[in-house]
Parts: structure tokens; sequence; C-alpha cells
């Protein structure tokens, strides 16, 4: 009996790159490579319990008015919003509004 | 019938419930990037000396996105930065202010602005994703 030690690998290339050749840089996907895998979203003005076992890596965006919000990294209050062990929090001491994406992802 | 697509990882098991044990899981959305650099080439910011320059980039996209960008505040020097800042870090000629009249995203623009702390006009090159969420 032969047996096949196989390993299948899937690759989507962008528009205009072989597949086969490409760099890494110009696949849109490959089973190669670990992607981000969403655990929640959200806005909070306070603390979200995001039920993971470790503090996870995450995005971030602190609402400027009613129709702005900064970008990723952008601390535009003095609350700085983080992740630890077990929430994720806004910081913003009940005003502060932030959006969050938080990722399967060890950050710690 | 809902097809679901899953790749786990190498030693683990397709029939796992742990998303951690997957590259891709159809059920566990990944970041989209709907907007980026054209041919993912930086594009540059001319910011005049001891002034600034605003950054707009129209996105359309009718509700406010998660957004990420990427500076090199000193022309040449290989150094970038994420995000923005309230001053001009000790090593840098410029940077992305985190004021918010100046750099924000709403449901049609990504703005930002640049200020120059030096006498002489530099050129700044720049990286930006939007991505085709609004975390709501």
């Amino acid at each position: 009996m032969m047996v096949l030690n196989m390993v299948l690998v899937v690759k989507l290339s962008k528009p205009g790159f072989d597949v086969k050749t490409c760099q890494d840089k110009d696949l849109i996907f490959s089973s190669e490579r670990n992607m981000l895998k969403t655990k929640m979203v959200g806005n909070t003005t306070g603390s979200v319990a995001h039920g993971l076992a470790y503090t996870p890596i995450y995005f971030a965006m602190n609402k400027i008015s009613s129709t702005k919000f900064g970008i990723i990294g952008q601390n535009y209050f003095s609350g700085i919003p983080y992740t630890d062990a077990s929430n994720f929090v806004s910081n913003g001491g009940g005003a502060n509004e932030s959006k969050y994406y938080i990722f399967y992802q060890s950050g710690a | 019938m809902t097809t679901v697509f899953k790749l786990a990882k190498a030693g683990k098991s397709v029939g796992s419930t742990n998303p951690e044990d997957f590259i891709f899981h159809s059920e566990y959305a990944s970041v989209k990037i709907v907007q980026q650099n054209e041919d993912e080439e930086y594009d540059t910011a001319t910011v005049p000396a001891s002034s600034y320059v605003d950054v707009t980039i129209t996105h359309n996209l009718g509700f406010i996105p998660m957004v990420m960008l990427y500076t090199e505040p000193t022309p040449s020097s290989g150094r970038w930065y994420m995000g923005c800042a309230y001053y001009t870090p000790a090593t840098e000629d410029t940077y992305v202010t985190a004021d918010g009249d100046y750099t924000y995203v709403d449901d049609t623009y990504f703005k930002f602005r640049i200020y120059n702390n030096t006498s002489s006009q530099k050129i700044v090159k720049y990286y930006f994703y939007i991505f085709g969420d609004s975390a709501e």
C-alpha cells in the first residue's frame, strides 16, 4: 500500500498575477497564511467582555462627533482604548464612544 | 442548507469548534480592504515649510468605515508610523495631527492634516487602508 503525504494549498491571486509564481503580497488569499478572524464588533462607551482566554488584538476608532470618527490609532480623547484578558475598554468615562473590532488572535 | 468553507491550520481538525484552529472560516468574518493607494504604491503630500497640508480621500461608502494610515513623516528616513499624534516625534520633521477637526472619517471622506515643523518643504509618503466594515 502506498500512502501519499500531500499538503493541499489554496491560493487566490490578484488580477494580473500568476497564482503559481507571484509573491504572497500579490495574493488575495493563501491557505499558508493565517487570517484575522473577527470575534466581535460594535460600539461602546464603557467596557465589553470579549470572552477570550487571552488579551486579543483589536482595531478601535474613537468617536469625534455624531458624523465623524477618528482613524485606527487616533487617540482623540484622553482615555485611550485598550484590551486586557477580559475586556475591551473604551475608557471614555461614559461619554466617549469607540467602534471596536476584536480578533481571535493573542496580542500579548 | 448553509454552506460553510473552512481551512484548518496544519495539525488541526477541520471539525474543530475552536475558531483559532482555522486559517479561514466563513462563519468568522475577516477584514476586507475596499480602498487603498492606487496600484498599492504610496502617495505623497507636499507640506510647505512651517505650515500644513490637508489630504482628502473620497470613499463614498455611505457609512463610517474603519481606516488605517501609515506615514513616513521624515522623507526617506525609512521610519513609518501608524495613526497620528498631537505633536511631532522628536526625530521627525512632520506629523499627522490627531486633532479631530482635521483628521477624521465620515460616511464620504477620510481626511487628515500633516503639519511641518521645519523651515523647508517636505514631501511625505503615506499609505492608507479603508476597510469595508463599519464595526456596527
